[in-house]
Formats: C-alpha cells, structure tokens, sequence
C-alpha cells in the first residue's frame, strides 16, 4: 500500500507542474490587465486606442499611429515573407534531389536559430544606409527596411511549418493526377499544393504572429518615430517599439501606458491566435473527399485545373528565385557578418578580464549567458518534463483538465518575448523584489521555455513503443519506475532536442534579458547580480554607435554559438532516431 | 507489501541459498505458494459497450500447458489480459464475473496490482526487449522488487537464462544491447525477463507468430521444460502448434468458451460442430 501512496503523489506532482503552465497563463493576463487597464481608463480608452499623439512629457498617450504601423509593417513583411517563404517550401519539397533537400533545411534550421538582434544589426548596417542612398526622403529608417528584415525573420517558420504540410499531403494526389496525363507542374501547383492548404495557411498565420511581436529587430531598424507612416522611408515606431523605447524610466501613467500597450499587442496576438485555431478546426472538417475530385478533374482538360506552359515555366522560375533569395539573405547576411566581425576578434576581445573604464570584452556577458542558460534549463526542464509525462501517460485525451493544459501551452508559446519581458520586469523584479537580476531573467526565461520542452518532450514520450511499457508493467513493476527506467531513457534524445532548442532560444532572446536581467557590464557574482548578455551586449554596441566593430566581434560570437547549438541538435536528432529505429 | 523484500529477508535467501543452488536468487513475494490452477467463473468483458467475452467458465491447471485457439477478434487475448490485469490499462475495460488464482480473487482489492504481474508473466507476440543490456533486462524486474546484491542478481540472470535456454549463448556477452540479438533470441530472453520476476503463471499470446520455424521449435521445447515448474497459458493460431505442446485446449468464437479438454480429445473428437470446422480448416 505504501507503494500506491508512492504513485499517487507522483500523480500529483506532475499534475501540479502541468497546472502550473494553466496557471502563468492566466496570471500573466491578469497581472497585464491589472497593470494596464486602469491607466487605459484613466487616459480613456478611446483616447488612448484612437488618439494620434504619443507624447508623454504632456501627458499624451494615444498609440494609435503604432497601431496601425504595425499593422502596415505585419501586412508589409508579410507578404514578403509568406510568398517567398510558401514558394520555397514547394521548391524545396518538389524540385529539388532529397539530398539537397536535406541541406536547405538545415540551412532553414540554421536561419531560424540566428538571434533577432543580429538581423537588425545587419539592417541597421546594410539596408538602413542602402536606402537613405535610394529614396527621395534620404532617410532609409522605417517601413520598407523594417518590412524585409521581418520578411527574412519569419522565413524559417513559414518555410518549415509549410514543408511539413507539404510532405504530409497525401503522396497519391500527385501520382493519382500524374497518372491522368497531368505534366509535373501541374499535379504540383493545382493538385498537391491546394490539398496541403490548410497547413499552408497556418504556416503564414504563425509567421504573422511571429512577425506581430517582433522587438528587437525592429526597433532597430524602424526609425522610432511615434507617427503614421505617410512613406516606406521615414522612421515610424510599432507597438513592441513602443514599449523598449520607454519602459526602462517610464513611471506613473507613462508606465501604465506602456502596459497597457503590451495589452494591446496581447490581444491582437490573441486574435492571430484563436483565429488560427479556429481556421484549423474549421478546415479540418470540410477537407476529406474535396481533393479526390480535383484529383480526377485534373485530367480532364478542365481549365481550370490546367496550366500553360508559359504559366508552368513562370511557376517554377519563381519557385527558383524565392529560394534563391531565401538562401543568398541567410548565407549573405552570416557571410556579412563573418567578414565584417571576424579581424575584430582578439582573445582580450572575448575572454579579457574586465575593468571598469578598461578596454571592452565578452567575457562578463557569456558568464552571464552561460548563467541565464544553466539556471533557466535547471527550472524548465523538471517542470517541462513533468508536465508532459502528466499529458502523454497519466490523462485521456478529452479530459476538461487536459485541454485546459494545451491551450495554456498553445497561448503561452503565442505570447511574444516583450510581453514575459514586461511581465518578468513588473512580477519577478518588482512585485517580489528581485530587482534587475540574472534570477528574475531565468526564471522570465523559464516561463518562455516552458512550451517548447513540453511539446518536444510530448513529441519524444509519444514516439516511445507502447509494447515496452506493456512489457514493463506484465513485469509487476509499477507506474513510476516504469516511466523513468524505461519510457524516458528512450525519450531521451527527443527531450535533450527540445533542451537544446530552449538554449538557442535562451542564448538569442534580448528583450526580455533586457527587462529582467539589466545591462550591467560587469563580471556577474551571483544569481542574484545584474549582467547582460551577449545579445543584449551586442545590441548596446550596435546601438551606442561608437563601438561598431566590436558589435560585429560579438556578433561573430553569437553566431558561433549559435552554430554550435544548432550541431548538437542535429547530432541529438540522429541520436534519437536512432535509437527509435532499432526498438 | 513490497517490505516483504527488506534485508532479512535477502540474507535469508543466502543462507538457504548455500545449500541449495537454485534457490540461490530468490525474489520471494509468493502469492500461490501452493499450485496455481486458475478459475475463471462467468466472465464477462467489455470494451465500453462492446462485449469481448461472453460468460467464460474455465479451469485452467497447474504445471499444464493450456492452449487457448480461436479465430482472429474472438477474446483470446483479451481473456489473457485478464488474467494478470493487463486490461486495466485499457480506457473503458469493465469486467464481470471471477477469477481467482489458488483460491484467491485476482481483482480483489487488497492484491497489489504489481504482485498479482509478478507472479503471473505475460510474453508477447512481439519481441519487446528494453532498449538495456541482456544483463539489464533481466536484473529490471528483480531490482525494482528490491534486490540490490550483486551476486543474487548475478544469480538471478543465470538462472533465468539458463531456463530460457540461452545462457550458453550469451553468458559472455551479458554486457550487449538486447536489439543487437535476432528475433528468435530477442523472444527467448523477453521469456527469460519474465522468468526472472519468478511467477507461477506465464501468459504467452502467439508467442511465436513473428518467429522463424527454428526458433519457433526451439520456444516450444522451451514450453514443455518450463512446464515442469509452471503453468503455462498460450494462445497460438498454429493447430500444430497446440497439438505438439499442449496438455489442454479450449476453443474460442465470438467471445464465447465453445469447448475445452484434452488437446488430443480436443482435436481427434471435437464435441461442438464448430470445434470440428474450425480445426478442420473450414473457417478463421
Ligand atoms: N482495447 C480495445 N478496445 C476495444 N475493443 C477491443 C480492444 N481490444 C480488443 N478489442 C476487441 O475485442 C475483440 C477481441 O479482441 P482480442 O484481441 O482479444 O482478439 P484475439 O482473439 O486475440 O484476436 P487475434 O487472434 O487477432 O489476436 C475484438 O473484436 C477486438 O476488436
Ligand atoms: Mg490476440
């Protein structure tokens, strides 16, 4: 009997971690309307949603025009980035040999681990002066540089998410209408791609939501000018803008202000959100038996199931080109980064011991990158883990509780860096007292990370054989023991995937690193000391404007690991798979 | 229940143990210390609303082998399944009706569920060695029961492989991963695993349905020297198979227990109708 009392409390334990991701959901959201609401009020709401004057030295707190500047640079980088993105997902996943397949993934993979600040480094540094030389206005700030660097961000998820749905419709499609008589292109462009619509579409929405909660990048490269973009080259500020810009001295009804932007960016987050969700439940529904008419339309002759040769020809070049241009922004802009960064590095340069007033160096700022990271896996981990045995072995799938869980999960991964930014700043710094900490960031970092253990822990614990734990318990041995003798060993390499996906995202994350953990320069002594990390530090190079080459030698480092990371997770995923092969 | 295993326990074993080799690596935890004949009264099994038995009534004898045969979906597993609760993990199982072991009640509430499988091993269709060591795979069941001396685990993995009859082949590579072994092997040590939690009972579902015919001879004459010791229950889709080895045979359809008895009576004299067409190849 003590045994069962055993299992019982383990029950508890991973439901508790599982309540856990329901409960920051919702505690973040009540603490951001708390925060933000009143002021909203007391400004008044439609003041403060339609009034056109940021100003808030007079007290002017109408964020209209970073509205709707958001929504121009979303539409904008989303059209860029969508289109290019869509095409070269079917160019990867049709016309190109699995080998080179192969490598353009990585390539994507590589491209999605590249920190934000490092993008807005380079528009700041190509594109910024590039246009000011072009447009009419001499300025090369605002929509049109915004716009692309957002573009080529949200590549690799549109790029990704879009080949996965590609490769999951259904094979026969395109034999079945090459087996009509229907030329290559044509079973491609009318037959598979409209069947893999909907994981297309969803692709494009978790671009845009990518694209929406943006900060960094794009305060970067924006211009930060609180007015309605009237031209592509003139600077303008966006919601996310908004709140970096001014959070780190706001106070009264200015910070409130700022909260209740980030409320704002929160819902209309939100929104991308449900109504991808929405999308999905509804296409799920009308979708079977759809494509098999088109299958046997194709060919017939019916126009509109037909292509021309002019228009095939012209469909496949422009598949080309969007991959083309994919590759050569990513090659070129870690080319860019490698030539301009690389003379600058010195040993002094990164692992020089630091001195105030002395020369400057990386080393402070990977300590504390190293700390964020160690402390954040440290938290996440157990939780994320625990959460996901809770989901995969312990609850059926329709349970009221369990599908709390997942939306909580799903919501918690749509909240953008600069909402646990603002929320770690105001929770973890101020409301407990932490104040500017490497504490605070990792437990804001934790938060953060906490869906994407969960879901690749979920992914690895599903992959695992049913047959070993049947084989496990006709044994006699218990729930408990079963699972971490025998269902973890063999999630194992999934899990650390998911780990080390967490620490790419750790080591590029600046917004909130920027909120929680400060921008103190100096060697960190503890968890509880301010620092700053090697993105937020290259981001200050890059801004202050006089140490631009020593932003490029952080760049380099911040590259490298990044390359490094992205090595281990794909040494951990041929682990992993592996071993699941062999069982 | 599981204190059973405390240390005095251990060191007791040794002691006996020095005199007597086999008993060298005993786990203890006997739930049938006294024969293992099970009883199965009015059973009545669902899959939600789905009736996978239909009022089953059998007696299944100690140190005998018993085969189980039927057409595929008639409840051969299932039934099996109930034998050591393997169908509490199943969403929406209900059972009715008893089934007792040595006289005591399977689904009573103070057997552990644990000790109930410990005593009554189940093999499967597919080989499903742990992704561990031979050495780990068999000492997994005994540790989690609380055996931690190294030279009692050692034991236990000698003898249990030697029962499954491959401790000559792979008593000098104990350290190798068990996916490394072929399928036959891979089989014959999921048997030995079993054998190491010491039951009184094995459950075996179409043990050898993945296998090739050698290793498929060498798992049957495995069976008739385990018998000895064991009551052993498998369900088998090979007449052949059921006629060489086992002592008992009861037919499945539909759910229902249609006929049991002497395999030879069982083949040679079928008293249902059904029996006869079944075995005669006219359906399944
Ligand atoms: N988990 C389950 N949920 C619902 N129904 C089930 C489940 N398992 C088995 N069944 C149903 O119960 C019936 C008996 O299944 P069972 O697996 O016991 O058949 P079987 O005699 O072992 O067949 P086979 O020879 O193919 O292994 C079948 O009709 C099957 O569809
Ligand atoms: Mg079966």
């Amino acid at each position: 009997m003590e045994k069962s009392l055993k299992e019982k409390c383990m029950k508890l334990l991973y439901a508790s971690s599982a309540f856990l991701g329901i409960a920051v959901v919702v505690v973040i959201t009540i603490f951001l309307l708390s925060m933000g609401l009143p002021s909203m009020f007391e400004i008044g709401f439609f003041k403060f949603l339609f009034g056109t004057k940021w100003n808030p030295v007079n007290n002017e707190f109408g964020i209209l025009p970073m509205i709707v500047n958001t929504i121009i640079v979303t539409a904008f980088s989303g059209l860029i980035g969508v289109t290019i993105g869509r095409f070269t997902a079917i160019f990867i996943c049709y016309f190109v040999r699995p080998k080179l397949k192969k490598i353009l993934m990585q390539l994507v993979q590589l491209l999605a681990g590249i920190p934000s600040v490092l993008f807005g480094f380079f528009g700041v540094q190509v594109l910024v002066p590039l246009f000011s030389a072009l447009s009419s206005s001499g300025v090369g700030y605002g929509v049109m540089t915004s716009s692309i660097i957002l573009g080529i961000m949200i590549l690799p998820t549109v790029i990704s998410i879009s080949v996965t749905s590609l490769e999951n419709a259904d094979p026969l499609h395109i034999e079945g209408a090459l087996a009509l008589g229907a030329s290559r292109e044509q079973s491609i462009f009318k037959v598979a791609v409209p069947s893999a619509k909907t994981g297309l579409m969803s692709a494009a929405i978790l671009g845009i939501g990518r694209a929406v909660g943006e900060t960094m990048a794009i305060v970067m490269v924006s211009g930060n000018i609180p007015d309605f973009a009237t031209s592509f080259f003139q600077g303008i500020r966006t919601l996310t803008g908004n709140i970096v810009l001014e959070m780190s001295y706001a106070e009264g009804l200015h910070e409130g202000a700022l909260v209740a932007t980030g409320v704002v960016l929160f819902v209309m987050i939100l929104c991308v959100t449900v109504g991808l969700n929405v999308y999905k439940t509804k296409s799920g529904k009308i979708k079977k038996g759809k494509s098999i008419v088109i299958d046997k339309c194709v060919g017939t002759g019916n126009p509109q199931y037909v292509l021309s040769r002019s228009k095939e020809k012209a469909m496949k070049g422009f598949s080309l080109g969007c991959t083309s241009m994919t590759m050569i922004s990513l090659v070129g802009i870690v080319l860019f980064i490698l030539v301009m960064g690389v003379p600058h590095l010195s040993f002094d340069f990164v692992f020089g011991s630091f001195e105030y007033g002395g020369a400057i160096t990386l080393l402070p700022s990977i300590v504390t990158t190293l700390m964020l990271i160690g402390l954040t896996v440290l938290m996440s981990v157990p939780i994320g883990v625990m959460t996901a045995i809770f989901l995969c072995e312990y609850t059926k799938n329709d349970s009221k509780f369990v599908k709390i869980v997942r939306m909580s999960i799903e919501t918690l991964a749509g909240i953008p860096s600069i909402i646990f930014g603002l929320f770690g700043m105001m929770f973890f710094c101020e409301l407990i007292g932490m104040g500017y900490s490497i504490m605070a960031g990792a437990l804001t970092l934790t938060l953060m990370n906490l869906p994407t253990i969960i879901r690749t822990t979920e992914q690895a614990i599903l992959e695992v054989p049913q047959s070993l734990r049947e084989a496990s318990y006709a044994l006699g041995v218990g729930k408990t023991t079963t699972i971490f003798r025998i269902v973890l060993p063999s999630a194992m390499g999934g899990i650390l995937n998911g780990v080390i996906l967490s620490i790419g995202r750790i080591v590029s994350e600046s917004a909130v690193v920027l909120f929680t953990v400060g921008s103190t320069k100096s060697m960190p002594t503890s968890p509880m000391s301010s620092g700053i990390s090697l993105a937020v530090y290259m981001y200050i190079l890059a801004g202050e404007g006089l140490h631009v080459n020593e932003a490029y030698g952080a760049a380099v480092v911040l590259l490298a690991i990044v390359f490094i990371i992205n090595l281990a997770s794909n040494f951990t995923k041929k682990f992993a798979q592996r071993k699941n092969i062999k069982i | 229940m599981y204190k059973l295993f405390n240390k005095n326990e251990n060191t007791k074993n040794r002691e006996i143990s020095k005199n007597n080799k086999v008993d060298k690596g005993d786990i203890c935890l006997d739930l049938f210390k006294d024969g293992a004949d099970i009883k199965i009264e009015n059973l009545n099994l669902f899959y939600n609303k789905f009736q996978a038995l239909h009022n089953v009534n059998m007696q299944i004898n100690d140190k005998e082998i018993t085969s189980l045969i039927g057409p595929s979906g008639c409840g051969k597993s299932t039934l099996l399944k109930s034998i050591n609760r393997m169908n509490d993990l199943v969403n929406g199982c209900r059972i009715e009706g008893t089934i007792e072991i040595a006289g005591r009640d399977v689904y009573s509430k103070d057997l552990d569920i644990g000790v109930l499988r410990k005593n009554v091993g189940m093999v499967f269709q597919k080989p499903n060695p742990f992704a561990m060591s031979i050495y780990d795979n068999i000492t997994y069941a005994p540790r989690t029961f609380g055996v931690k001396d190294k030279t009692q685990l050692d034991e236990i993995v000698r003898t249990s492989l030697e029962k499954a009859a491959m401790w000559d082949e792979v008593k000098d590579c104990l350290g190798k991963s068990a996916m490394s072994l072929s399928g036959g092997q891979q089989q014959r040590l999921c048997i030995a695993r079993c054998l190491s939690a010491q039951p009184k009972i094995i459950l075996m579902d179409e043990p050898t349905s993945a296998l090739d015919p050698i290793s498929t001879g060498k798992i049957e004459d495995l069976c008739l020297q385990l018998k000895d010791r064991f009551s052993i229950v498998m369900v088998t889709h090979n007449m052949q198979q059921a006629l060489r080895i086992s002592d008992k045979t009861s037919f499945f359809l539909m759910g229902e227990m249609i006929e049991m008895g002497n395999t030879r009576e069982v083949f040679e004299n079928p008293k249902d109708n059904r029996t006869e067409d079944y075995i005669t190849g006219r359906f399944g």
